[in-house]
């Protein structure tokens, strides 16, 4: 056990309470403070040091930043006042809707520059606050966690190699109980929003780590223990609330999406993806639809064409073989977050007044290639084992070890590729 | 109690929001003199990383009269937030004209932040973006 049930809910507020504060205040400095991305601490925070700090914690402890969500530190304050009444749509219960604003998120991020706007960034923080509170507002439960948050589910999808879940302690406690608080509740205590069953639960799929069943639980039966990170993706798990992801279609694609969109988020910030670009201008001058067509060609044709068709084709199922393409992306979205953190980690000390010298600030582009690699390759390696070991149909095994192959070698040639700084003064020149 | 606590937490938060719209506000309007910045780059075309940029420019006030002894800070930075910026020393060449070089780390959209310290002790802080070539 990490750390006993009461002192962890307690650690939880504290976290909460203070990323609370620290969103209002990076809220304040992109709606007020300078406009440019590089001198603005809001553009810093969140597309740097946010995302590396998220990328790296989910690996290396768990799902801390869902355990510490203000979003739902602040829907907790306004529901003392207004309960839910409603219970969330029976047809929108599943991920498409997360996976269409995952998408959308993405989309919206190469199509307005995100990165570079402190303004349009703090509003991404406002639209987040505000959507949290409508949807957990109106609908019961932690239906915005479960059924649309883009980053709980990025993390949901990322914490399958984390080193911890919430387990049950003994199976002969939880087979004698029979209050279920740690699912219904209690007077004192709500169960779990996100109806996991604990006794039942395998992985982390959907756990938010909020830990309201470790202090639900009156027999003080559940922990947040170390597992094998990746253990519950090699077997075939049935988790309730979730069912058998193998034979969930929204979670097939919500991991296709995660991995081609990381993979399209990647590449953009490379000089071939610019060049490319260059090309497309000449022809059509709209950069929009060219972000529009690239995101249609990688969240959904390329998965379409490279699991769907060749596994119809073999007449056998992908459903295995996409579910282990799980940590090859998680490998190539933390090596491009850590591209970010690593070079920059401390390149908003000026805008605290320290003068650091230069080196000090971050790694050199070229000195950061290495850890991508590594991480690259730890996932892809992960992909291969599980893949190994998973898949049971001979010709789908066959296929999808090339398939995989490619795929690792076109992750490492992007991130061997010059980064270029995406355009966002087009036409200002000197 | 807890209907309570959430009350004015909800209440600080307004107030801080608040009382950094302010600040900001107070912070923004400080800079309100007219100055004029002309500028050229050396290089028409930035293509070679291995060169150094040089950026010369002249100061003059809303009269037109040129400044002559401002002390000047140069940081060059990437569009992209997080990157490590360039610090480079910008020496006076006379009749407002003032030089700097200094070397660029990666292709792309950069903006170089000018902190201007006038003998009069204003401070004022300019912005100037441009990019490099394919």
């Amino acid at each position: 056990m990490l750390l006993k049930p009461r002192p962890l809910f307690f650690f939880k507020r504290v976290l909460q309470v203070s990323l609370f504060f620290l969103s209002l205040y990076l809220v304040a400095e992109g709606l007020w403070g300078n406009p440019f991305a590089p001198a603005n601490l809001t553009t810093q925070f969140v597309w740097v040091h946010y995302r590396g700090v998220l990328i790296f914690s989910l690996l290396l402890l768990g799902n801390l930043f869902c355990f510490a969500c203000p979003f739902i530190f602040f829907r907790d304050l306004l529901r003392l006042f207004v309960a839910p009444k409603f219970l969330f749509p029976q047809k929108l219960r599943n991920k498409w809707t997360a996976i269409f604003i995952f998408s959308l998120m993405l989309f919206s991020y190469e199509a307005f520059s995100l990165w570079s706007s402190p303004f349009k960034t703090a509003w991404l923080i406002v639209g987040f606050f505000s959507a949290a509170l409508i949807v957990d507002g109106l609908f019961k439960q932690a239906s915005f966690c479960k059924y649309i948050c883009p980053v709980g589910h990025f993390n949901f999808l990322t914490s399958a190699l984390s080193p911890s879940e919430v387990k049950i302690k003994t199976e002969q406690t939880c087979a004698d109980c029979k209050t279920y608080d740690c699912l219904k509740g209690n007077a004192d205590h709500r169960g779990c929003e996100l109806n996991l069953f604990l006794p039942k639960k395998a992985g982390n799929f959907d756990c938010t780590f909020c830990m309201d069943c470790v202090v639900a639980c009156p027999s003080d039966n559940i922990l947040l223990a170390r597992v094998l990170p990746g253990e519950n993706l090699e077997r075939e798990s049935v988790s309730p609330g979730i069912g058998k992801i193998e034979s969930r279609k929204d979670f097939q694609w919500a991991i296709l999406t995660f991995f081609f969109l990381g993979f399209l988020n990647a590449f953009l910030m490379t000089a071939p993806a610019q060049k490319l670009l260059d090309v497309w201008l000449q022809i059509n001058h709209s950069n929009l639809l060219w972000i529009v067509l690239n995101f249609v060609f990688f969240g959904m044709a390329l998965p379409f064409l490279l699991f769907f068709l060749p596994a119809n084709w073999l007449k056998q199922r992908p459903n295995d073989s996409i579910i282990v393409l799980l940590p090859m992306g998680i490998g190539l979205w933390s090596a491009h977050y850590s591209f970010h953190f690593l070079t920059g980690v401390l390149a908003f000390t000026p805008l605290l007044g320290l003068n650091l010298p230069t080196k000090w600030m971050g790694l050199n582009p070229s000195q950061a290639v290495p850890v991508e690699l590594g991480l690259l390759f730890l996932g892809v390696l992960f992909s291969f084992l599980l893949l190994l070991k998973k898949e049971k149909q001979k010709a789908m095994k066959i296929y999808s070890l090339i398939l995989f192959a490619a795929l690792s070698l076109l992750c490492a040639w992007i991130l061997l590729q010059p980064m270029q700084m995406r355009s966002t003064f087009v036409g200002v020149m000197p | 109690m807890k209907k309570a606590f959430a009350l004015v937490l909800i209440i600080l938060a307004g107030s801080l929001l608040f009382f950094l719209k302010e600040n900001y506000r107070q912070k923004n309007s400080a800079d309100t003199m007219v100055l004029n910045l002309s500028w050229t780059m050396s290089l028409s075309e930035i293509k070679d990383l291995n060169l150094p940029v040089t950026f010369d420019f002249t100061l003059t006030d809303e009269h037109q009269n040129k400044i002559t002894d401002a002390e000047i800070e140069l940081v060059a930075n990437m569009s992209h937030p997080g990157m490590v910026p360039v610090n480079a020393v910008v020496e006076k060449s006379g009749q407002g004209t003032y030089k700097s070089s200094f070397h660029l780390t990666m292709p792309g959209d950069w903006i170089l932040f000018l902190t201007i310290r006038l003998k009069s002790g204003m401070e004022i802080k300019k912005e100037v973006l441009f990019k490099t070539m394919q």
